[in-house]
């Protein structure tokens, strides 16, 4: 006779060690996880609390500089190092894993304008207000390489990403080799004052510049003659390239916005970046592409995704004064933003990220709780949380007399429009009324 | 993907080759260096790019030529047997069909048994040795019956054998097997027959069984259907063994047989179990049917009654008669005043109304229009502020049971509500508008259908799949909650690079290129049946790699590019298509037996691949009298308009045949031009000819390119 017993071999459920992997048997049967949207519902709702819960941006400031910060430009191979310049002629070269100064330079009389560090990260090269163009190396800084004495002031410079060639701004746009001390070719479009230059990091042979006329330029190195000029209803600080699409860029303007423009289509920008509430001073791009930080004249850094019209992200500090310049890491980490009051500062580029080592189990709980929000982010009580965030006084009333601003003119459109002949006033996109002219 | 990593530029990797992997070993030890040595002396070391180890060489350089050669034949041959015989055992292992295992095991049974009459001839004792063994099997199997339909198995099968004639079959295959096991070695006829009828009589057997088996629920196992005390009864006054759950579970049924359905239902299951019951219980069914019919035909006319005009129950659909019922009668009340109720000759009607019955029965549950109106009056009623009843008994009073409640006191204490508002459906009969709306539940939901979404169905099923690890298993776990952008911890991520992206571009356009300027196609048409294998061929070694990206399916076929003696026939046997079959998509054709293959191309189906430095032009690579030609500087033809370069062909039928691109751009410098652009003289090994263009009559002729045939396609 067979007699059935219940037996259980160890062997099956124990482990051997303590450091083997220990067996989960699991049930897929739905009878016994009954609920699972709500459930779900429930875990994605503590997901986005903890997440503010975690949102501690801030990492640290780097303090040492004794006049206001000017440029800020991040190490071109080397991902602790990052160099800045202030108003007091000074540059400082820090170390962000130690947070500590590597090295401090007397560069130039009067404001550093512009810092840029060649593509093989052996040295950089500096602009001033003492009509200078420095180039330093990274093993010794005492004295500088070269020394190129320019015509006028410079605003800017910029490295090519594969050549050895530069581009300055100033009342032209010139086109540096490295190894000659005159430029190899100038650029004027009836202007005399650019603010800034910069590469196109893809499609190498291009760079643009914002002029004081309200416009933004193109330039191809192959050509002489400037390409296009795309003159906007207020003055541009500067421009950011995308990484990773050749023809993108978008530009932090004065009137508080930024606009992502085709390269290709200059009629009107793909897309406006609203929420800042005075100029934009500074923009840098994620190294992937898909965000980028704007750093602007009300105190706050904004992160933006590039397709969306809104920030996802504020960043601000009591102490924190005008934004002069910001930088985002080339590992996609760490934004650096550099202020008015001698300070840089280090944030994490995603507030809640956990730093350090995560372990296996962690990240997939992490990215669990992610998909869980991107899930549910369409729910009220979700979406009112994940947007929540503190800003500064001045920037909530600011934003709120925007808003006033705004609707007053929108209903002051639609009053004109209501007591005028009937197509008299026609409806004009926002897009489309930014461009002035574009000139070829 | 739906996730980007980064940095793009990955790490190269690739598979290690084994070569790669022994580089990388050395030895390190002094002791390891040693035996290493020592190993790498060793003669009989297999070497790379030789057949032979040292050792044999040796040996096959001590023997004379004619002999080393055929050792060395030998030894190749016995190597190839081998690893031929190898690859067959690993395919024929590899077989799963279980056809082809049935027929190897029968060959083998064949084998046995001829070797056993081999055996009974040539070696008595081994025999009678086999004999003996057989009569063990048989006396094993006589014990055990295992091939009998006793098994799981067999029993399995008997279920699907009704249905199934494989099954069907395999369970004869087996019962056969059995019979042969069981038969004694020397057959006799009536044995023979014995075991089928054993086995009729099992499957007998089994049936009846089955029938059994199934009333078991329904029915306690005591009753037997010659049993006569039970076939007169039905459910009511069966006799109870509370055997089982199930029996106890129909003795209830049985009991409350209220409505016509369940005792159907009940009768209908008993119905498998036992027929002698089943009849009366429908005798008794019929019965009650009559008398409900009858009930409900005295009903049905006391309603026609009250409406009095049949025609307009006519002129309704029936299939909603009973909502018809329910409403008519307010309808029509009126004119019952009015006229007189007249009863109509019974005969006609009668039809009619046992039609009507059935349709009534029929959609009795379907009372729509009343279930609706039950749920608003509920509804209603639920919604209806109700009284506070705030007395408290006992109190100033006597309490207990059997006391008169104070019914003064009782109207004191109730409080009334307020007069509620009027109901917003109050005048719209067929809305319900719920007035209560849950405010708590209202926060959570998502007001508006959210952008990427069409409709609300495709937003709830994203938010029903749910994405935890206790629903999904652990790879779609995963591969659900992929974040869209990984990045690696402290690795720098470049700017995309330019030159990788238009590199990529310009492959690509390359290769389009090569396939569209040739192209021949052959269609492999047998007479036997027109079945047509396309085949996608090209000229050039350069574009072998296309045929595989092109045409995967036909990957073997690049195999006859290497083939010297097929495409030496091959194009020794090209003509020009004149058999009135795909004449105008096929222009050129190659015999081979009663096969032809038809060819494509877009130019000349000859192009010279290969210039030599001995000036022999080869096409194909191929040496051959017909396809290997002597360059003639002279003869050579640039066609204006496309500056394609030809030269004469002689031998073959298209007489010429195209230079390959790289060899006529490398020609083309040595051209002097006239004032036309014409190409005059050419200038080959510090020789000047003039060029006689005699071969232009047959580029126009042969040559395809810029023809109508590229608009006909």
């Amino acid at each position: 006779m067979k007699i059935k017993v219940l037996s259980r071999n160890p062997n099956d459920y124990l482990r051997e060690t303590k450091k083997d992997i220990s067996k989960i048997q699991r049930n897929y049967d739905t009878d016994l996880h009954p609920f699972e949207t709500s459930r779900e519902y429930i875990r994605s709702l503590n997901a986005v609390k903890l997440e503010r819960v975690f949102a501690k941006p801030f990492l640290g400031s780097l303090e040492g500089h004794r006049d206001s910060i000017q440029c800020l430009i991040k190490h071109r191979t080397q991902l602790s190092l990052v160099l800045s310049g202030s108003c007091d002629g000074d540059i400082k070269i820090w170390n962000l894993p130690k947070r500590e100064c590597v090295a401090t330079i007397r560069a130039h009389n009067g404001f550093v304008r512009g810092l840029s560090v060649i593509p093989d990260g052996n040295a950089f090269y500096s602009v001033g207000n003492d009509k200078l163009i420095k180039r330093w190396t990274f093993d010794k800084y005492d004295e500088s390489t070269m020394t190129i004495v320019g015509k006028h002031i410079f605003t800017s410079i910029d490295h090519h990403y594969k050549k050895s060639e530069f581009a300055t701004s100033g009342e032209t746009v010139e086109l540096w080799d490295e190894n000659r001390a005159q430029p190899t070719q100038s650029f004027k479009w009836g202007v005399d004052s650019h603010s800034s230059v910069k590469f196109n990091p893809i499609e190498t042979t291009v760079l643009a510049s914002c002029a004081a006329d309200r416009s933004i330029l193109l330039y191809d190195t192959r050509q002489s003659v400037p390409l296009r000029k795309v003159i906007l209803s207020m003055n541009s600080n500067t421009v950011a390239w995308n990484p990773m699409e050749a023809f993108v860029f978008t530009a932090a303007n004065e009137d508080y916005n930024l606009y992502s423009f085709d390269m290709r289509n200059l009629k009107q920008p793909f897309n406006i970046h609203k929420d800042h509430v005075a100029a934009v001073i500074d923009i840098d791009y994620s190294p992937t592409g898909k965000e980028f930080v704007a750093g602007s004249f009300d105190k706050t850094i904004r992160i933006f995704p590039v397709d969306k019209g809104h920030s996802r992200e504020i960043y601000h500090t009591k102490r924190m004064q005008h934004l002069t310049c910001v930088q985002w890491s080339l590992d996609n980490k760490y934004i650096i933003s550099g202020s008015d009051e001698m300070c840089l500062r280090l944030w994490k580029a995603k507030a809640s990220e956990k730093l350090g080592v995560i372990r296996n189990r962690e990240s997939e709980a992490l990215e669990y709780n992610e998909a869980l929000k991107e899930k549910f982010s369409n729910f009220p009580k979700i979406k009112r949380i994940a947007r929540h965030r503190h800003l500064p006084r001045s920037v909530y009333f600011a934003k709120k007399e925007h808003q006033v601003i705004h609707e007053s003119q929108k209903r002051k459109e639609a009053n004109a429009r209501a007591n005028s002949k009937p197509g008299s006033i026609p409806y004009v996109a926002e897009r489309a009324k930014l461009v002035v002219e574009e000139l070829e | 993907a739906e996730t980007v990593s980064f940095p793009l530029q990955q790490p190269n990797l690739n598979f290690q080759t084994t070569q790669e992997f022994v580089e990388k070993m050395k030895p390190l030890t002094s002791l390891e260096r040693d035996i290493a040595a020592i190993l790498h002396k060793s003669e009989n070391n297999i070497q790379e790019n030789s057949l032979l180890t040292k050792a044999e060489k040796k040996i096959i350089s001590k023997m004379d030529i004619l002999q080393a050669k055929e050792k060395l034949l030998e030894m190749k041959k016995m190597r190839a047997l081998v690893s031929y015989q190898q690859s067959k055992f690993k395919r024929t292992k590899k077989i799963k069909s279980k056809k082809y295992r049935r027929l190897v095991r029968k060959d083998r049974q064949k084998q046995e048994e001829k070797e056993l009459e081999k055996l009974s001839k040539e070696n008595p004792d081994e025999f009678a040795e086999k004999m003996e063994q057989l009569e063990k099997l048989r006396i094993q199997e006589r014990h055990t019956l295992r091939h009998k339909n006793t098994s799981k198995w067999a029993k399995e099968k008997a279920i699907y054998a009704q249905f199934n004639t494989k099954a069907r079959e395999e369970m004869e295959e087996q019962l056969k097997l059995g019979k042969k096991l069981r038969a004694k070695p020397a057959l006799s006829d009536d044995e023979d027959g014995l075991p089928q009828q054993t086995v009729k009589k099992q499957n007998n057997n089994k049936s009846q069984t089955r029938q059994t088996e199934i009333p078991l629920i329904i029915i306690p196992p005591k009753q037997d259907e010659n049993n006569p005390w039970l076939s007169g009864t039905n459910g009511h006054n069966k006799p109870r063994s509370p055997t089982s759950e199930y029996s106890k579970l129909t003795e209830i049924k049985n009991d409350e047989t209220s409505s016509d359905e369940e005792e159907e239902e009940v009768e209908e299951e008993k119905e498998e179990g036992d027929k002698d019951s089943t009849e009366v219980v429908v005798a008794k069914r019929d019965k009650e049917h009559k008398e409900q019919r009858k009930r409900k035909d005295e009903k049905r006319k006391e309603e026609e009654k009250m409406i009095g005009d049949e025609k307009k129950i006519n002129k309704n659909g029936y299939g909603i008669n009973s909502v018809l019922n329910m409403e008519l009668p307010k309808l029509t009340k009126q004119e019952d005043n009015q006229e007189v109720p007249n009863t109509t000759d019974g005969l006609k009607r009668t039809a009619f109304q046992l039609r009507q019955m059935n349709i009534q029965e029929a959609f009795a549950d379907d009372d729509v229009i009343a279930a609706f109106e039950k749920e608003k009056n509920e509804i209603e009623e639920r919604d209806r502020p109700k009284p506070i009843d705030l007395m408290l008994p006992g109190w100033g009073d006597w309490g207990g049971a059997g006391i008169a409640v104070n019914t003064r006191k009782k109207r004191k204490f109730l409080i009334k509500p307020p007069p509620a508002q009027p109901r917003k459906d109050v005048h719209l009969n067929h809305v319900i508008i719920n007035e209560k709306k849950d405010k708590k539940l209202a926060q959570h939901l998502v007001s508006e259908l959210p952008y990427p979404y069409v409709n609300i169905d495709q937003f709830e099923s994203t938010i029903k799949q749910p994405l935890g690890k206790e629903w999904n298993p652990e790879i779609a776990f995963r591969r659900l909650n992929q974040p869209k952008v990984t990045t690696k911890l402290g690795t720098i991520i470049e700017p995309m690079d330019k030159s990788e992206l238009f590199d990529k571009k310009k492959k690509m356009n390359i290769e389009n290129e090569q396939t569209s300027t040739i192209e021949d196609t052959l269609f492999d048409n047998n007479e036997d049946n027109d079945k047509k294998k396309k085949k996608h061929n090209k000229k050039g070694k350069r574009t072998k790699k296309n045929v595989e990206k092109n045409d995967t399916k036909f990957k073997n076929f690049t195999s006859c590019f290497k083939d010297v003696p097929f495409l030496k026939f091959f194009f020794s046997h090209l003509r020009v298509n004149d058999y009135e079959r795909f004449e105008h998509e096929f222009p050129y054709v190659s015999l081979c037996g009663r096969e032809r293959n038809y060819i494509r191309c877009d130019d000349v189906p000859i192009v010279f691949t290969n210039l030599k430095t001995d000036d022999i032009f080869n096409c194909w690579y191929i040496e051959s009298d017909k396809t290997s030609i002597k360059f003639e500087p002279s003869k050579v033809y640039m066609k204006h308009l496309t500056g394609r370069i030809y030269h004469p062909a002689p031998g073959l039928t298209t007489e010429i045949g195209l230079i390959k691109d790289s060899i006529s751009q490398m020609l083309s410098e040595h051209f002097t031009y006239d004032s036309d652009g014409h190409p005059k003289t050419i200038t080959w090994k510090k020789k000047t000819y003039i060029l006689t263009n005699e071969i232009e009559d047959k580029v126009n002729k042969y040559s395809l390119f810029n023809n109508d045939y590229r608009q006909t396609i």
